[in-house]
């Protein structure tokens, strides 16, 4: 069960959520504006600390500045015209994402951390007979609300889409919390409910759901992770068509008949469930051949 | 012998004086550099506005001063325990209050507030005891003054300089007069009556903003009334705090003090060489100012300082 | 396959068409009610442009050296999340840092404080002190980040604001003397802006 690759994407999970409160905690500027003894000290464990600030959402990490790529593309979208910081803001994103898939969403998403914590509330839920719900939505939808969010921004001339993306919304939400406590003048908003929705629906619609069906950015992730490099590779020979894998795959695919497609954001925790230590990593852009049903498409659960 | 010892004295009052009032001058340079820093920490509290604001030397200045209070506290805090001139001073934390500044607030119809009424004991104690021992010791424009008759007494063998003598009422007048002109146009008018405070003004503005202010002008009157009218015009004259402090110090217990059998009949040179026109030869003290002229110059060292004659 | 599509197509623009309506009309509104318009961080662009290209991060606010940047939410105005100054509060300390980090321009990069067109400050001669003459003030120009440029102090200490000069940090509004209304107000303009 122990994957070391497994261990440290958990850890780099841990490291995203605990950066989201104390990196406003570390910019939080003391009270009276900076001139008091607080806010020195905390400007100076901020200067050595690391030079990191921001969040998932758009982040600068030792001079270097990072963006979600779908910030990005709601930014350019909505005011019609490309920013060269922005651009330059995008290349280590994009390009891990073309080479390594969607792996925003299993390493870094603090949503999506948020989600596979209610895995053991499901577990709870399931042991008090109290089925969690098992809905099976259509992976295209995120697509469509990916297209459509884009065509709604360029058109209101206002981003929309970070008003749906719980990474967004949960970074700013603890972001604002923080700031608002230390300052008192913490209001809860409508975005707090909304976040609040989504891991209902987590736990009413199934494992993932949002994620798989819903997530615009996670539907920009797969588009632009479609030719990765780096995919689940399934050894035939030590495989028992056991179907562990199946069952541990957060968001549904089957990797037991090399189906993960375009979806697939390489967790690994089928290669962690695997008791014939039959799937592992490999370097190539196409999931083997395999007959049958195309890729992606879903399988129902055993 | 005792001469001799009566001479060395005077001599060391001469220097002590001398020093004490230079110390002042240098306070008043640093009290005009810590109220800029003051100011800019108040307003800016930040080396990057306060280049923008003021220029690159103007940062390097602040940051200094913020380093160096900043080995005795919060810099704000103990740059705030000193601040001022010889009008209204404040050294470590403790509040100086100048006689005419109080009469100043009374005549505009202000009272006094605690730190105002606090900071007059010292000055007035001061007067009652020695008498007008501000004017040799602490004032810093009598520097000025002093330099000036020193230059009369070298150059009168080439000049001859005037000695014109209105008497004590002129600055008693000014006094009256300053007060009034403060109850109907405000405490400014002192910067240009009082020479110590116009001192203190051209140190503090030519310091802080690098500008002459208009008591440049009254300073270069007094020092042109003192080498043109007659020798200290200024202080023996014109000053109203001086005649204020040596009415205060009139009975003051300790003054120059005259060993009477010693004295010599003949010899007067210790009522010509009082730079106000004190008379130890009679015992007359009034505005006698410690300053050690008298002491010095005393062929029999009949003269010290210690409790009066009378 | 098509049919879901569409469907699910009709239903997500309307859904984010209503949401569109919402955020914009929550962003027409000034950022604290009763002021004219919203005091934006430096460097930014005019108000529409300034809307459409803030992405809503926040990092303008993580980098504000002064702490003067606020995020709206929903009771404020100005358009949720985006980033606003309350000049009465606290003003703007010019450190520009927030021109440095902003990722998508609506912040555009700004190297000399003298560039900054955040607003301008106004004097209400009935209510300032030292023009009005009840009192001996001063205040506005002893913080004034460009002293003796922007502002200048005449007879009596009263302030003249030079409004060619004036960027509208509203460190003078912070520091003003008076409570509740000051007598010094900074009023948003977007010099150059596109």
């Amino acid at each position: 069960m122990s994957d070391p690759l497994r261990t440290l994407r958990k850890g780099t999970q841990g490291a995203v959520a605990i950066f989201l409160v104390v990196g406003p905690l570390l910019a939080w500027h003391g009270p009276n504006g900076g001139s008091t003894r607080i806010s020195r000290v905390l400007s100076d464990t901020r200067e050595r600390v690391a030079s990191v600030h921001g969040d998932s959402w758009s982040a600068q990490i030792g001079g270097v500045s990072l963006l979600d790529p779908l910030a990005a593309a709601e930014g350019v979208v909505s005011q019609k015209a490309s920013f060269r910081p922005l651009l330059l803001a995008l290349v280590l994103p994009v390009a891990l994402t073309v080479l390594l898939g969607r792996v925003f969403c299993s390493w870094v998403c603090p949503a999506g951390f948020l989600f596979e914590s209610c895995d053991s509330l499901r577990r709870l839920l399931a042991k008090a007979s109290l089925v969690p719900g098992r809905v099976r939505l259509w992976r295209g939808h995120k697509y469509v609300l990916l297209v459509a969010g884009l065509a709604v921004t360029a058109l209101a001339g206002i981003p929309v889409l970070s008003h749906v993306y719980p990474p967004a919304l949960a970074a700013r939400e603890v972001h604002d919390t923080v700031f608002g406590l230390l300052d008192g003048r913490y209001a809860p908003t409508g975005a707090l409910l909304f976040l609040f929705g989504i891991v209902l629906f987590e736990l009413l619609a199934g494992r993932r759901a949002w994620c798989r069906s819903l997530c615009p950015g996670g539907a920009l992730y797969c588009l632009l992770g479609s030719g990765r490099l780096v995919r689940i590779r399934r050894e035939a020979k030590r495989c028992t068509d056991c179907a562990d894998c199946i069952v541990a795959c957060p968001i549904g695919l089957d990797p037991m008949h090399d189906r993960t497609g375009v979806e697939c954001d390489n967790c690994r925790e089928c290669v962690a469930s695997c008791p014939e230590d039959a799937l592992s990593f490999a370097l190539a852009r196409a999931d083997a051949p395999a007959a049958g049903t195309p890729s992606g498409q879903e399988r129902p659960a055993p | 012998m005792s001469d001799t010892i009566g001479r060395k004295r005077g001599v060391r009052l001469l220097i002590l004086s001398t020093l004490s009032r230079t110390a002042v001058l240098l306070l008043l340079c640093t009290l005009a550099l810590w109220t800029e820093y003051s100011n800019l920490k108040l307003g800016y509290n930040n080396p990057r506005l306060v280049e923008l604001s003021s220029g690159r030397m103007m940062r390097l200045f602040y940051e200094g001063s913020d380093a160096f209070f900043s080995l005795f506290g919060e810099p704000a805090q103990v740059a705030r325990e000193f601040g001022g001139m010889t009008w209204s001073i404040r050294l470590f934390g403790i509040p100086f209050t100048d006689p005419v500044a109080a009469l100043s607030l009374l005549a505009r119809g202000h009272g006094w507030t605690p730190p105002i009424a606090a900071g007059l004991i010292v000055p007035v104690a001061l007067a009652l005891l020695f008498g007008r021992v501000f004017c040799a010791w602490i004032c810093p424009a009598s520097l000025l003054f002093f330099t000036i008759s020193r230059m009369r007494s070298l150059l009168s063998r080439f000049f001859y300089f005037p000695d014109f003598s209105p008497g004590r009422s002129t600055a008693w007048g000014i006094l009256a007069g300053g007060l009034l002109a403060a109850a109907l146009y405000g405490h400014g008018v002192w910067t240009l009556l009082l020479p110590y405070f116009a001192m203190g003004q051209v140190l503090f503005q030519s310091i802080a903003f690098g500008t002459l202010p208009p008591p440049f002008f009254a300073l270069a009157v007094f020092a042109a009334a003192d080498l043109a009218l007659s020798r200290r015009f200024t202080c023996r004259h014109l000053c109203p705090t001086g005649v204020l402090l040596g009415f205060l110090g009139r009975k003051a217990p300790v003054t120059i003090r005259r060993d009477a059998p010693r004295c010599i009949a003949e010899c007067d040179s210790c009522t010509l060489v009082c730079p106000f026109q004190v008379n130890p030869k009679r015992d007359e003290t009034l505005d006698c100012s410690i300053c050690g002229e008298c002491v010095a110059i005393c062929p029999t060292g009949c003269l010290s300082v210690g409790r009066g004659a009378s | 396959m098509a049919a879901r599509s569409a469907a699910s197509g009709v239903l997500a623009l309307s859904g984010l068409s209503i949401l569109a309506l919402l955020i914009r009309s929550e962003a027409a509104g000034p950022a604290v009610p009763g002021e004219p318009a919203t005091l934006r961080p430096p460097g930014a662009l005019a108000e529409a442009g300034f809307l459409a290209a803030c992405i809503r991060c926040e990092r303008c606010r993580d980098a504000c050296e002064a702490g003067c940047i606020r995020i709206a939410r929903p009771p404020d105005g100005a358009g949720r999340g985006t980033p606003f100054i309350v000049a009465r509060e606290r003003g703007c300390t010019l450190c520009l840092e927030c021109t440095r980090v902003c990722p998508t321009g609506a912040l555009r990069r700004l190297e000399e404080v003298e560039d900054v067109a955040m607003g301008v400050a106004v004097i209400d001669e009935r209510t300032c002190v030292a023009i009005n003459r009840t009192g001996v003030c001063g205040a506005c120009h002893t913080v004034c980040p460009l002293r003796n440029r922007a502002i200048t102090l005449g007879l009596h200490n009263a302030p003249a604001i030079h409004d060619d000069k004036c960027v509208g940090c509203g460190l003078c509004e912070e520091a003003c003397i008076l409570d509740g209304t000051k007598a010094i107000r900074v009023f948003p303009r977007r010099k150059g802006a596109a």
